[in-house]
């Protein structure tokens, strides 16, 4: 019998205590939950409480996401990147326009940090989603390349001709779908190529 | 019109959304969107290029928006728990379900490129469903696939698609014949209704119709599930059916709790379903021990000594198979046994179900009418595909006769006599009244026939609900309601009918009244109590007669999952037969069993 299994036992756990926690975040604010993660611009506002701000110590706590796409540009990995910019000495980091002109200053700089980070990140990223990639190219390719099951015995009717009909209707059909499995099988080849997107700046915390 | 890019801001039909992706066609782009601005914030939705206007939105600039404190950390705390490594899942986060380390483990398979055929094998009620659900959920929403097809027995159709919507958000029509007669009219001549329904939960059984299998594999099936495989593991229509469906599609989940009947030759059959190349079947097995979850059980044989009248009735079944044996000789064929011995599953099944069995074959043996019995019955009143014939009894062979006519009609007579005597009090039926009157629980009464399940329900004096192929899904719906809402409620199911139910929320008693030939049988029916959920000790009752060729029966039952434990891993459902006695007999109390 051609089966096998895997071991997943410990990666399960930890992937339990990671989702436990992922819900425990989102559980934890009060109100509806935030939706608005696809709206442009980040999100920029003041630390209110001494203690934050004295754990910013005078820095901008921006967090940005890295990400891989395919090829039909969905995100398929994504990491959230934290950076902490020095501003002490900045004058009224507290109002708009010095806001505004700080990050216009430091944005291209940081994407450019932000895009060269986190090699181990995109090194799994990469692996594992070439993996999954491959695992459905390879099956959809012996999907293609199988061998249709068609009835070898046939018998044409002798006074209609509805079981010829029927069988040119499962012909065709054969055809039609071995064209789908084909273009399938193309489509997840050219999906599997994942591109890197550029760092994309989400939330800014000033001090 | 420019076809847009992933990431752009567009405005379409007067809103503003965010592409998700553009996936080509042939000579259409389907474009995915993720609304940015209420009452479409977060949602997603599809357009086709061109048919569709799709504008780039103005002013969709990188400007930083300034937000009060509650609104920041309501935002971080959606992007912090939406964090997901490589590797990891995505839909586990939003879905209805408790965190069990074992429910993950098939979709981490799947998602990290080590499988893409999966059979899910796990002890009855350590969620499969949920399993299957998660890796649906998974792969689209990393779009990585659009259409599901769950087959699964026609009863658990609608517990499908409501733990799917439920648990994981995904919304899938319960397919039968009525839906796709309604899609139909409302479609232009020759267009297949299968390919309007991306997410759908039909019967195996309606599937694999001759007229039905040719629609609904011309569409393309990206995932498909088969719910209860061990069904489709035979060389049987099912099989051709499931077969055909799987062979084609990216990811196949084969899931049942019973995958070895003890027959290596059915495991194997099973294990082939959905191949096409060398790529192995990955198997998830995993006990509730090892899950670590779910309740005590125990098992209890109680054997039964018959009356008089019930022994000379099995005495006379013999000498009928003894007299065919002699007069078919060396001609004897295997189905000819097969079907004898049928004969004799009633007989231990109930008095009752033997005499109907043997009042049909005299009826058609006096009958002058045509012989029908060879030809193929047609479906025609089953237009749903709900019903479910497994329980119905099996028609009288041609080749079970005697070439002296009049003597197997006296032979038959006699024998339906004392059938119709023994089943005025069966020992099997007084002893389980006497069971079901020692508690006040929920109880489930499995048998194999819906003979002996309507004669039980005459019988016993507990008023019971009854549930067996017969019933429509909406039928079938009430039963299972009221069987939820009244305390103390019996169900007398049969196991075509309750294959796959979760009735462990108030239920933990399982009476057997006969054993069945296949252990995995005898699992799925303490599977229906014993499973994630139950918080009680499970009590199983097995009744077996003695001193019949129910013994061995269960030797023989005995001796399957000792091979299915040496292939697999199965955990024996029989034993502690002396508790059982004393339960009856009144000799020491329910408590006595969990100590």
């Amino acid at each position: 019998m051609n089966i096998t299994t895997v071991d997943l036992k410990s990666d399960a756990v930890v992937e339990v205590r990671r989702l436990a926690c992922a819900r425990a975040i989102e559980a934890s604010g009060r109100g509806r939950p935030w939706t608005g993660a696809d709206r442009d611009g980040a999100l920029v506002s003041y630390a209110r409480r001494g203690r934050l701000r004295q754990a910013l110590a005078g820095r901008v706590l921006t967090i940005w996401r890295i990400a891989y796409e395919d090829a039909c540009g969905r995100r398929i990995e994504s990491r959230l990147v934290p950076l902490l910019v020095d501003v002490r000495g900045q004058s009224r980091p507290r109002r708009r326009a010095p806001v505004r002109d700080l990050l216009r200053q430091i944005e291209g700089r940081l994407r450019s940090l932000v895009d060269q980070i986190e090699p181990r990140w995109r090194a799994d990223a990469t692996t594992i989603a070439a993996a999954f990639a491959s695992a459905r190219v390879a099956r959809e390719r012996a999907v293609a390349a199988r061998p249709r099951d068609q009835r070898l015995l046939f018998q044409p009717g002798l006074f209609d001709r509805r079981s010829e009909r029927a069988r040119q209707l499962e012909i065709d059909g054969g055809r039609e779908a071995d064209r789908q499995a084909q273009a399938r099988a193309s489509a997840a080849t050219n999906s599997a190529s994942l591109s890197p997107r550029g760092g994309e700046l989400l939330l800014v915390l000033t001090p | 019109m420019q076809i847009p890019r992933s990431g752009d801001l567009v405005y379409v039909r007067r809103t503003r959304w965010r592409v998700v992706e553009v996936r080509d066609h042939e000579s259409c782009q389907v474009v995915t969107l993720r609304g940015v601005a209420p009452p479409h914030a977060g949602l997603e939705r599809r357009v086709l290029l061109p048919f569709d206007a799709i504008e780039p939105a103005a002013g969709g600039s990188a400007a930083p928006r300034f937000v009060c404190a509650g609104v920041w950390r309501r935002a971080c705390r959606a992007l912090l728990s939406a964090e997901t490594p490589p590797g990891s899942l995505t839909a586990a986060r939003s879905a209805r379900i408790d965190l069990l380390a074992h429910q993950l483990e098939p979709a981490l398979a799947i998602v990290r490129g080590l499988a893409t055929r999966l059979l899910l094998a796990d002890d009855v009620g350590l969620g499969k469903t949920i399993q299957a659900g998660l890796v649906a959920a998974e792969l689209i929403g990393r779009g990585a696939i659009e259409r599901v097809l769950v087959l699964t027995p026609a009863g658990l159709r609608d517990q499908w698609t409501s733990e799917l919507s439920r648990r994981f958000g995904i919304q899938a029509a319960s397919v039968d014949g009525l839906l796709l007669r309604r899609i139909a009219t409302t479609l232009p001549i020759g267009v297949n209704p299968w390919v309007t329904l991306p997410i759908a939960v039909a019967s195996v059984d309606y599937v694999k119709r001759a007229e039905v299998l040719p629609a609904v594999s011309a569409c393309t099936w990206e995932l498909v599930v088969v719910d209860e495989a061990h069904g489709a593991a035979g060389d049987s229509d099912r099989r051709a059916a499931v077969q055909a469906l799987a062979s084609c599609a990216a990811y196949v989940l084969l899931l049942s709790a019973t995958p070895h009947s003890g027959d290596r030759a059915a495991f194997a059959s099973l294990c082939r379903l959905g191949e096409v190349d060398a790529t192995p079947l990955t198997v998830f097995r995993r006990t509730r021990s090892e899950a670590g979850v779910g309740t005590a059980r125990r098992v209890h044989l109680v054997r039964i000594h018959l009356t008089a009248s019930e022994r000379r009735m099995h005495a006379l079944l013999s000498r009928y198979g003894d007299a065919l044996r002699a007069d078919l000789g060396r001609d004897v064929r295997g189905d000819t046994l097969l079907a004898l011995s049928v004969l004799h599953k009633r007989a231990l099944s109930s008095a009752w179900s033997l005499a109907r069995s043997v009042e049909r074959r005299l009826e058609s043996l006096t009958s002058t009418a045509a012989d029908c019995g060879g030809q193929l019955a047609l479906p025609l009143g089953d237009v749903s595909g709900d019903l479910v014939r497994a329980d119905e009894p099996p028609p009288w062979p041609d080749e079970l006769r005697l070439s002296d006519s009049g003597r197997e009609r006296r032979m038959l007579a006699a024998l339906l006599e004392t059938a119709r005597a023994a089943s005025a009090s069966e020992t099997k039926v007084r002893r389980l009244d006497a069971l079901l009157r020692r508690t006040r629980e929920q109880a489930v009464v499995f048998t194999e026939y819906r003979d002996t399940l309507m004669h039980l329900q005459r019988r016993l004096t507990r008023p019971a609900l009854v549930l067996h192929g017969g019933l429509s899904r909406v039928e079938r719906s009430a039963v299972l309601a009221e069987f939820g809402a009244t305390p103390a409620a019996l169900l007398l199911a049969t196991d075509a009918a309750a294959e796959g139910l979760n009735l462990q929320a108030r239920c933990r008693l399982v009476v057997n009244l006969e054993l069945p030939w296949n252990p995995m049988r005898l699992e799925q029916r303490i599977g229906r109590v014993d499973r994630i959920g139950q918080t009680r000790t499970v009590h199983a009752f097995h009744l077996v007669a003695a001193d019949t060729r129910e013994m061995r029966i269960l030797a023989r039952l005995r001796a399957r999952i000792s091979n299915a434990g040496a292939d697999i891993g199965i955990v024996s459902p029989l034993d502690d037969e002396e508790i059982a006695r004393r339960v009856i007999t009144g000799d020491v109390s329910d408590e006595h069993h969990d100590s």
